[in-house]
Formats: structure tokens, sequence, C-alpha cells
């Protein structure tokens, strides 16, 4: 296996990043990416980022798009694309896998190269790598502050003490939800030591993970890194108070009526059997099977081969609780599943490298391990599907509601919306000076993003008093009707879903819409 | 001023004596199409429309002209001969492409309200809608635009300012245009195709008003 195992983990490598970096500008920017491509605007522009307590997550995305936006050809923010920032959670998608190479002493390889593979192709992940959010870093980071508190618990070594705390550090600086991962690893410290003790087993050897000067150093660690990135590296020293104020906020929101409550099976509907508006089915099944063979083995601690049981348990342990907190937390977005999704493709891998060892004869083996590789493979199709492919109706998958993790996208519709509202710049006379108003009793993102070129946007909940602008998008819900005004100066150009029953109407001044329609090509009857 | 004889406020006004084809459909449609500026679909009746009384369907039985001279089905004499049900029968198909037909009212008159019924046995939307009026029956002067729903300007007749709408088989109330009292004598019906198909389809044209004095 030795020899099979740095081609194997660089093929597995190869098709995560074929899943990854391909194609990322053809979904249009979810709501809650363009809030934060817009949020990066004023760290790139005027050096200007500021911790909001109240919303829109921790400060390490935007610094860690700092690399994305500089390796980008232009470094005019207008020119940036949906590439240029999804590349960055892509980039945070395959570091996921290499992280693996941290366990691989106490993992086995096998066991690393089935669940490298699995995390490769999982859809979930694949999904939300390509997606401009904080979820893919959120993972990332805890799984370097496991992992490398696992190495030196093993080694004593500062060095991976060290790493942890500045890991622990990132996850804070990354998502308040941090605290549901640092709570589940703490229970699962505790169940894995008290199952050891129940169980008559050896003490493991992760001793020094208990040292209070470990856990003092780790903690100083975390604390610095994080609070150096809430206090935007010290040029915003409220941000350190921020960091921690924040929790008011998201706690009353996690008690309030949310558009996002939802019945607890939500995550395991994604994850098992989801079959939606006559799309096809979808099921990440296989790892979910897989991580349960995985769970069982790790309690029983027989039968591991190369791994560690004491890790295996951790992970057992803290996929348990994670799955567990999600599951009861009314407040559910399907992304917020790559947590314990994470563990499980670990106790996946575990599994999956079982079920191999434990076949007897060898011919037994080898059916074993195609078939794990062909539910592998169906994964691997299935993202292709999610990410790349078009339904019978031509809608892509990507952006429809018949994928499990396409939740309140953004439709292709802002594309064709996008077209006309940069047509009519190049006819306007004040070009991208043109006055657009945009008015929307709910949220009307993307659109900033979308309208970025534009140096006179105006945003209302509500139509204003004055007088209309030459381009104005308003939500159908306001039944604005500025074209049937005695005046006539405007005209309905259209109508644009922004979101699954989202409308928007495109209204543009007459004499505008005139001189666009000028450079459109002739009509087929 | 044709808009002189307008109904303003306080005159003698009555509900227009439309009397409406049974609707096509019942229950939600399936498939609407989506590229259009129509207002959704709608199974309630739009409120009542006021004309001066005695105003009738001055276009009932009289000769109608079309650009397309080899119709697909039906006669042009049909889409005046009160027949409005959303019968295959009923229907009057013109080929594709942008077509009209145009009514000869044989005299002037002040006319307040014309109804368009497209073929509405299903929720359909007809494009380049364009209702104009003339004394000219060549339509070369004179001509006056009541409706244009051509936002692209394709059939070069000018931008059109109003919605598309749908020809509503919930409701069978066709396509009602305020005419505003203006005084002529032609009628001619603009469509390009529609969001099913490319053909021009039409079952009835009506045009309520009162000899001009």
């Amino acid at each position: 296996m030795k020899r099979w195992f740095v081609p194997g983990f660089l093929a597995v490598l190869a098709l995560a990043a074929a899943l990854r970096l391909t194609q990322l500008q053809l979904r249009p920017l979810h709501n809650d990416e363009a809030v934060n491509a817009i949020k990066f605007r004023a760290l790139w522009t005027e050096n200007n980022y500021k911790y909001d307590p109240n919303e829109f997550h921790g400060p390490t995305l935007p610094y860690f798009t700092l690399p994305a936006a500089w390796l980008n050809p232009s470094h005019n923010f207008n020119d940036f694309s949906e590439a240029t920032f999804r590349r960055v959670t892509a980039g945070f998608g395959l570091a996921l896998i290499v992280l693996l190479l941290l366990l691989t002493p106490d993992f086995g390889r096998v066991e690393t190269l089935w669940a490298s593979l699995f995390a490769a192709l999982s859809p979930a992940m694949v999904y939300y790598s390509r997606d401009y959010i904080h979820e893919t870093l959120l993972v990332f980071f805890t799984a370097l502050a496991a992992m490398a508190w696992w190495r030196h618990g093993k080694s004593g070594r500062f060095g991976w003490c060290a790493l942890a705390g500045a890991g622990l550090g990132l996850m804070w600086a990354t998502k308040e939800t941090f605290v549901f991962a640092v709570l589940s690893m703490a229970l699962a410290a505790a169940c894995t030591a008290g199952w050891t003790r129940l169980r008559g087993e050896p003490c493991s050897d992760w001793s020094a993970c208990w040292s209070f000067k470990s856990m003092a150093a780790a903690l100083v660690i975390a604390a610095t890194v994080a609070l150096l990135f809430f206090s935007s590296f010290l040029t915003n020293p409220t941000g350190v108070a921020d960091a921690f104020k924040t929790y008011g906020p998201w706690l009353h929101r996690a008690q309030g009526v949310s558009p996002h409550v939802h019945p607890w099976n939500f995550y395991f509907e994604r994850l098992l059997f989801y079959r939606a508006n006559g799309g096809p089915v979808w099921s990440e099944g296989l790892i979910v099977v897989l991580a349960t063979v995985g769970f069982g083995v790790a309690l029983a601690g027989g039968g591991l081969g190369p791994v560690n049981v004491a890790l295996a348990r951790l992970i057992a342990f803290y996929t348990a609780w994670l799955t567990l907190i999600y599951t009861l937390l009314p407040y559910k977005t399907p992304w917020c599943m790559l947590g314990f999704l994470h563990g499980m493709i670990l106790l996946a891998g575990v599994g999956a490298a079982g079920l191999v060892r434990w076949c007897q004869p060898p011919w037994l083996k080898a059916v074993m391990a195609v078939a794990l590789a062909a539910g592998a493979g169906n994964l691997s199709c299935q993202a292709a599907r999610q990410n790349f492919a078009v339904d019978k109706g031509g809608v892509p998958y990507c952006d429809s509601a018949k994928n499990p993790y396409a939740y309140s996208q953004t439709t292709p519709d802002i594309f064709r919306l996008m077209r006309t509202v940069d047509g009519l710049a190049q006819v306007a006379p004040a070009g991208y000076g043109t006055v657009i108003e945009v008015m929307a009793p709910d949220s009307y993102w993307p659109l900033p993003w979308y309208l970025r070129r534009f140096q006179h946007t105006g945003y209302w909940d509500k139509i204003p008093a004055q007088p209309p602008a030459p381009i104005m998008i308003v939500s159908s819900a306001l039944q604005a009707g500025f074209d049937q005004r005695p005046e006539k100066t405007h005209l309905m150009a259209g109508y644009f879903e922004l979101r699954p029953g989202v409308f928007f109407e495109l209204y543009v001044s007459v004499d505008l819409w005139a001189k666009y329609i000028k450079t459109l090509p002739p009509e087929k009857d | 001023m044709a808009d002189d004889a307008a109904p303003k406020a306080g005159a003698d006004l009555a509900p227009l004596p439309l009397i409406l084809p049974e609707p096509a459909m019942r229950g939600t449609p399936p498939n609407l199409p989506t590229n259009t500026t129509a207002e959704p679909l709608s199974a309630k009746l739009p409120p009542a429309f006021f004309a001066p009384k005695g105003v009738t369907n001055v276009a009932l039985g009289k000769p109608v002209s079309a650009s397309d001279t080899n119709l697909i089905s039906g006669e042009l004499r049909q889409i005046t001969d009160g027949k409005k049900g959303a019968f295959e029968e009923n229907v009057v198909t013109l080929r594709r492409g942008l077509q009209w037909v145009q009514i000869d009212l044989q005299g002037e008159f002040n006319l307040y309200a014309i109804v368009l019924w497209h073929d509405f046995s299903a929720p359909v939307v007809y494009r380049d809608v364009i209702v104009q009026v003339s004394d000219d029956p060549a339509f070369k002067n004179g001509v006056r635009t009541l409706f244009n729903n051509d936002l692209k300007n394709s059939a070069g007749l000018g931008v059109g300012t109003d919605r598309e709408y749908f020809d509503n088989p919930l409701t069978g109330a066709g396509k009602l245009i305020d005419a505003k009292g203006i005084r002529a004598r032609y009628i001619r019906c603009y469509s390009r195709g529609s969001s099913a198909n490319a053909l021009n389809n039409y079952i009835e044209v009506e045009a309520y008003g009162l000899p001009a004095s």
C-alpha cells in the first residue's frame, strides 16, 4: 500500500480539484455570497474592514480572500468575478483533504485514502466548496485545530500545540457557530475517556492533550490570533469587544421567528434521500452507512487495523455530538451540515477500510473494494450533475430547487437582467453613472454585487417619493406600476426571478429604452 | 380632437354592454410562460368599464380584411360574427410573423372600447399586439395608436409602452382597450405569434361606440 499511497492521494486531489475549481462562474452569486463579496470591497479598495457583531460572521473570509484578489489578473474590484471569490473556498475545500495527511500516522493509509476520496466526491462538500461563504473555512480550521491538537497529544511538541491554538483562534474568527464544534470536541474527549475507562481498556497515549500548560498556551495563542482578526489587525480596537458582544444578537436571533427554522430531519433528508419538484434522487447514504459502520467499530475498539482506537472514538463521539446539536437546533441551513458531515466522512474512511479488510478470501475483498469504489463513483456523478448539468427543462441543477444544496439560490435570470441593464448603460448618456433605483420590501441581494459598476445606485424598502430614475428594479410585491402612470415616462421591460418565487420588474424610461432597442439584433419570427 | 368625445366625470355613463364568453379553463393552469411582461394570470374579472349609454358593438358583422390572404384556418368574417366561445371552429389562424386584421366599420364612429379575443383556450401571451385606428383604409394617414406592447419596436410602429397580457382562459374576458371616444372608421390589430407558437389566432374583435355626429 505504501507505494500506492502517494499516487492514489494525488489522484484523489486531482479529482477534487476538477470538481471544485472548474466553471466557478456558472452559478450566480447567492444572497450570502454577494454580501460577503461586497463586504470584501471595503477591505480591498479602502483597506477598511470592520467586524460587525450583528451580521455577516467573522473576518477570516475577507482576509483570506486577499490572496485570491492579488492573484486575479485585474486588481480592479469591478473586474472580479464569481470565480475570483469562489476560488477561496474551493482552495480551503482542497486543503481540507490535504489536512488528512496530519492524521495518517494514526489513521492508516488505506483509511486516509478512502476518507480523502469521500471528502473529494461528497456532493455537499463539493457544492459548498464552490460557495463563497464561511462554512468551508470553519470546517477546515476546526479540522486543523483538532488534528494538530491530536498530534500535540501524541508528540508533546509545542509546535502542534501552537498550530492547534491558531486553528482554534481562526475557528472563532470565522463563524459564531464554532462554539458547537468546540463543545462537541470537549464532549468527545470526555466521552472517549469515559468509554475507554468503562470498558476497562488501557489509557491511551494522548496524555499531553490534558496538560494544563498546553491548554493554556493554546488558548492564549487562539485568543491572540482571533483578536488580531477581530480588531482588523489592531486598527479597530472595538472589534475585540464586538467578538464577545456578537453572541447577544445571535442568541436573540436563534430564539426568534426565522424562515430557516426546519424540522429535525432537515439534514438527514438531504443526506439520505432527497427528491424534490420531480427531480432525480440524490443521496450521500453511502457515506452515512459507512460512517455508521466506522462509528460502531470505533466504539467496539476491535478490528480497527492501523487506526488508533482513541482517535477513532474521538472522531466518532465528536461527530455524534455535533450531529445531535445541529439536529436539535431549530435554525437550519443546509451548509451547516458540513461540520458533522466531515466527521462522518472520516468515520466512513474507517468503515470502508474495515469492510475491505474483514472480507475473506481475497476475491471477496476485491469485490467489496470495487463495490465501494462504484459507490464513490456514484457520488462523483451526483456532484458533477449538481454543479455542471442541466435538467430536462434546461435549468442548471446548481440553481435548481431540485438540488438539495441549492438553498434560496439566485436564479440564472439575474444574468438576463444584467445583460439588459448593462446594455442600457452602454447607450445611456451617463453610462455607468446612470441612476438606478432598487426597491424591495425584503432582501434585494445579490443585486448590489451585480450592480457594482454603477456609481449611483440607491436602495429603498418602499417606493420613494422622488421622481423615478431612468432605470428602476422593483420588487413585484410593491406593485409599482410605473408604466401605468398617466405621464407614461417609463415602460416595464420585463419580470426577473431573483430567487424562486421572488420576482422583480425592470422599469426603464421610454427614451432610454428606445435607444437601447436599436442596439438589439432584429427579432426572428 | 377626437378625445373631446371621451366620457367625463358626470357624463351619462353605463357599464359597457359586453357579454363575455364562457371561461375556457378552471383551476390553476400549468406551464405559464415566464418571458413576458404580462401581469400574473388571475381568475378575477376586471372591473366594469363605463362608456356613454347607448354604445353598441359597431364591429358586429362588419367586413374584415387581413395582411394574410392565405389563412391557415377559419374565415375572416368570423372575427366579427359575435361567436366568442373558445372553440376550435371559432378560431381564425393567420400565418407566422407580423400579421394584421382590419375591420371596416363602414362609417365613422366615436369609439369607447375595443375588445380583443385571440385564442384563449389556453393561457397564452400574444406578442407585439398593436391596435390602431384610422380613417384611411391603407393606414398611411391619420393613424392613431390605442395600444402597443411591442417593447422592442419589432413591428417598426414605435416602441410599445403597454404591457403584454394573458389571453385569459380563466375569465374569457378578452383584452379591453380604452379608446377614449376616438373618432375613426377603420380598426387594425397587429400581432406576431404568441408564447405558444408563431401563428396568429383571432376569435373575435368588438368595438363599442356611437355614430359620429
